[in-house]
């Protein structure tokens, strides 16, 4: 019976399982029938076995009696669903294009700071001095929007909180704390630059904070965001008050 | 030009107009219609049941045996009682001709 099933190689398991169930049966009713003739069980097996011919002839045949087609579909639909799945494991981020559309609502959102100081709350209080802002800035699909501007006044030390994300849902966004620098202008034209010194950059959407960012009245930071060889900048004021 | 079909075909074809048959039931009755004519290898009738069912000339279901196993029975469709009038007047037509040539030469008569 092995015989045959190793012959039936474009059967499926359970057609092989019923052919196999099929050809059993037929000869224990060639032995019982022999068994009945006056046969002893031993040699009544021995004959059937012998009755019921070459076991690789049958398979054989059998097995041509199979179509290609289905078998090699079924592989084939077996195969694409382990390659979607891959894909869908590699891609599981970009696959929630409600989720990226939630943070591109937010992110517009010019009251949503305090969603963001939730998702950054470990990075610490901001300075003392502060001002929400929504200064926001396209290169390609990416937005990179500062949110909140603070200022250490006894200390002459700016700080800037920004985000940034994909227009398109699912989209990627570029390494914030690559992408995205920070640049003093003194007012003798000299300047520093500088990266954020926090960083999240999650697939959909990253945010960054630049602290301790020395800064003098009158003094200009621009933040610049560049990828692939496309760049934008933008002028941040900050939130000076005049003594008391 | 439809291909004529194998004669252990034609005579499954045959038994299963008659009654719904299992695998051993059908070698058993064929040899003893045939008078041990058609004594084939019985594992031969597999591939024979299996290119029937899927030509659609019959179709098959389980049935419990007295011994309370299963066993797997065929019956004839009606594209399958179609195939047989077909068959058997080409048989016919065609054992005639034999005979008649065989007629012919009076050495063999």
């Amino acid at each position: 019976m092995a015989q045959v099933e190793k012959c039936l190689s474009r059967a499926t398991y359970d057609e092989r399982k019923a052919i196999r169930r099929e050809l059993a049966g037929h000869m224990e009713d060639r032995v019982e029938a022999l068994i009945q003739g006056g046969c002893g069980r031993e040699e009544a097996e021995v004959r059937a076995v012998e009755a019921m011919g070459d076991p690789a002839e049958i398979g054989g045949a059998l097995n041509e009696q199979f179509s290609t087609f289905w078998l090699w579909l079924g592989r084939l639909g077996i195969l694409l669903t382990v390659l979607l799945c891959v894909r869908a494991f590699a891609l599981w981020p970009y696959l929630m294009p409600f989720d990226a559309m939630e943070w591109r609502e937010v992110q517009a959102d010019p009251a949503a700071v305090e969603v963001f100081d939730m998702i950054v709350e470990d990075w610490g209080e901001p300075y003392p001095i502060q001002r929400d802002v929504d200064i926001q800035m396209a290169v390609g699909d990416d937005t990179l929007r500062v949110y909140r501007v603070s200022l250490d006044q006894e200390r002459g030390l700016a700080m800037v909180d920004a985000c940034l994300y994909d227009q398109e849902p699912g989209g990627k966004i570029g390494y914030i704390g690559e992408c995205a620098l920070l640049y003093t202008r003194a007012v003798d034209g000299q300047g520093e630059v500088f990266a954020p010194r926090n960083i999240i950059n999650d697939p959909v959407v990253g945010y960054a904070r630049w602290e301790g960012i020395p800064a003098a009245p009158g003094e200009v930071l621009e933040l610049r965001y560049e990828r692939f060889g496309r760049s934008a900048e933008m002028e941040i004021p900050l939130p000076w008050e005049v003594e008391p | 030009m439809k291909k004529s079909m194998d004669h252990t075909q034609l005579l499954v074809l045959t038994l299963l107009a008659a009654e719904e048959m299992y695998g051993y039931q059908i070698i058993t009755e064929l040899e003893k219609r045939s008078d041990h004519t058609f004594a084939m290898k019985e594992g031969t009738l597999y591939p024979v049941l299996h290119g029937l069912w899927k030509d659609g000339a019959v179709e098959c279901y389980e049935k419990e045996a007295p011994t309370g196993r299963m066993r797997k029975y065929y019956r004839l469709t009606r594209k399958g009682r179609e195939k047989l009038k077909e068959e058997t007047a080409r048989w016919r037509s065609y054992s005639h001709g034999v005979e008649a040539v065989l007629s012919s030469v009076p050495a063999l008569g």
